[in-house]
């Protein structure tokens, strides 16, 4: 029995030795197979200064020299690319300059006024049930830019999602004689999940002490582009556009660079569904942005 | 390019819309109205050449046919089947192979003039009269 023992830990010592002397071959670049050969373990393996653990130790500062060349490689292209897209942003914006970036958030308020044509379906929808000739309340976030153009025309550009959530404000529904009551071909969808982008000039009202408080005037385009899908009513004839062009129109109050005030308007400037059916978007919008650096 | 091909197709899908079939998503829509519901005939129209007949059956007994999400239907004449919605050369239909109370087979096809959550309009044409039906959830 001791006898066996003896063999048995005398094999596993002789095949661990092997598996280390392969793995040290292998880390020096010796091509080896995976089946070791066995080796009886040299004597001078498990000295310091011996060759084999010079090799390994010479191969660890390799691989390691190889690990800092690898990230500096990677950092090398983050680099490259951040330093391409600042020369191409120099380079194609070279009359924005100043620039902040903040962050935006706020409600809005929404209603669609919608006029159905001649639009022809197979359903009806009641309108005592869905004529809601009422703003109703969103939410968005955002971030925006806030710079001067040519050095002296204030600008801003406007990324946000957005929740629309709309109120419906039929215009012309239709009776269906002999039964009572007032009906649409359309049923307008009451919810949207948009992403918004505005370019807006910004005019700064000279009233009080500018240095602390300023008052703007912006006004300019926005672009929201319809994330949410249709309903199954709207798939049918596929009724909303994907975008949406709106003119906005809004002050600013920006209190001593702290944070900034805005209230905008939205109005629809294209129709949000396609032809014959034309649904005019307008939003109120009030919300503040606070300059990145300042967060984070 | 391997990188170029992903960012590419990785757009395009952001950028498409999965669109239904439009007929699909109106037979669905169009069960979707109809099923669960107990409908109530208030009016019938007759349509001819001599002009335009309407019979008011409000305030009265009247004649009632409910279809349900399984796809059978029954109305207050014991006419018992089933029902399907389809679309035959762009008309929408509703479709009824039922057997009366006295088990004979019976078949007939309404056109859907309109449908809502709790109104239907329904018509068929027959020895050149165009009946209108008009059904209300509430009666």
């Amino acid at each position: 029995m001791t006898k066996i023992k003896g063999a048995l830990l005398f094999i596993t010592l002789t095949l661990m030795s092997a598996q280390i002397n392969a793995q040290v071959k292998d880390s020096a670049g010796a091509k080896s197979s995976w089946m070791p050969k066995l080796h009886i373990p040299k004597l001078n393996f498990f000295k310091k200064d011996s060759a084999s653990t010079k090799a390994v130790a010479i191969k660890k500062v390799v691989t390691i020299d190889h690990s800092i060349q690898d990230t500096s490689k990677h950092d090398f292209n983050v680099s490259m690319l951040k330093n391409g897209v600042k020369t191409f942003w120099k380079k194609t914006f070279v009359d924005f300059t100043n620039n902040n970036i903040s962050l935006l958030a706020g409600l809005s308020v929404n209603k669609q006024n919608i006029t159905t044509g001649n639009y022809s379906s197979n359903f009806s929808y009641d309108l005592a049930n869905y004529n809601k000739d009422v703003y109703k309340p969103g939410y968005y976030g955002g971030f925006r830019v806030d710079g001067k153009y040519k050095a002296k025309n204030d600008y801003s550009f406007i990324v946000s999602l957005n929740k629309i959530v709309a109120g419906t404000n039929y215009k012309d529904g239709i009776g269906l004689k002999p039964l009572l009551g007032t009906y649409s071909k359309f049923k307008a969808e009451d919810q949207f999940f948009t992403i918004s982008t505005a370019f807006h000039y910004k005019k700064l009202i000279s009233f009080g002490d500018t240095s602390k408080r300023k008052f703007f005037i912006v006004a300019g385009p926005s672009i929201d582009m319809r994330l949410s899908g249709q309903s199954i009513d709207n798939s049918i004839n596929n009724n909303y556009h994907r975008f949406l062009l709106r003119a906005d129109l809004g002050v600013e109050f920006d209190n001593r660079s702290n944070y900034t005030l805005f209230m905008h308007y939205k109005h629809g400037l294209t129709s949000f569904t396609k032809a014959p059916i034309t649904n005019n978007l307008s939003s109120f919008e009030i919300g503040a942005f606070i300059k990145a650096t300042d967060l984070f | 390019m391997k990188k170029h091909l992903t960012i590419f197709f990785s757009l395009l899908l952001l950028m498409s819309s999965c669109k239904k079939d439009s007929a699909s998503s109106e037979i669905q829509l169009s069960y979707q109205m109809i099923a669960e519901k107990v409908w109530y005939l208030d009016y019938a129209q007759n349509i001819s050449s001599n002009g335009l007949t309407t019979k008011s059956y409000i305030g009265q007994s009247t004649y009632f046919v409910q279809f349900l999400k399984d796809n059978t239907t029954f109305d207050s004449d014991g006419i018992k089947g089933t029902y399907t919605v389809e679309k035959q050369n762009g008309i929408l239909q509703i479709h009824v192979q039922a057997k009366t109370t006295a088990s004979n087979s019976i078949e007939y096809i309404y056109n859907v003039e309109t449908l809502a959550a709790n109104i239907m309009i329904l018509s068929f044409q027959k020895a050149g009269v165009t009946t209108k039906l008009y059904y209300n959830t509430s009666h």
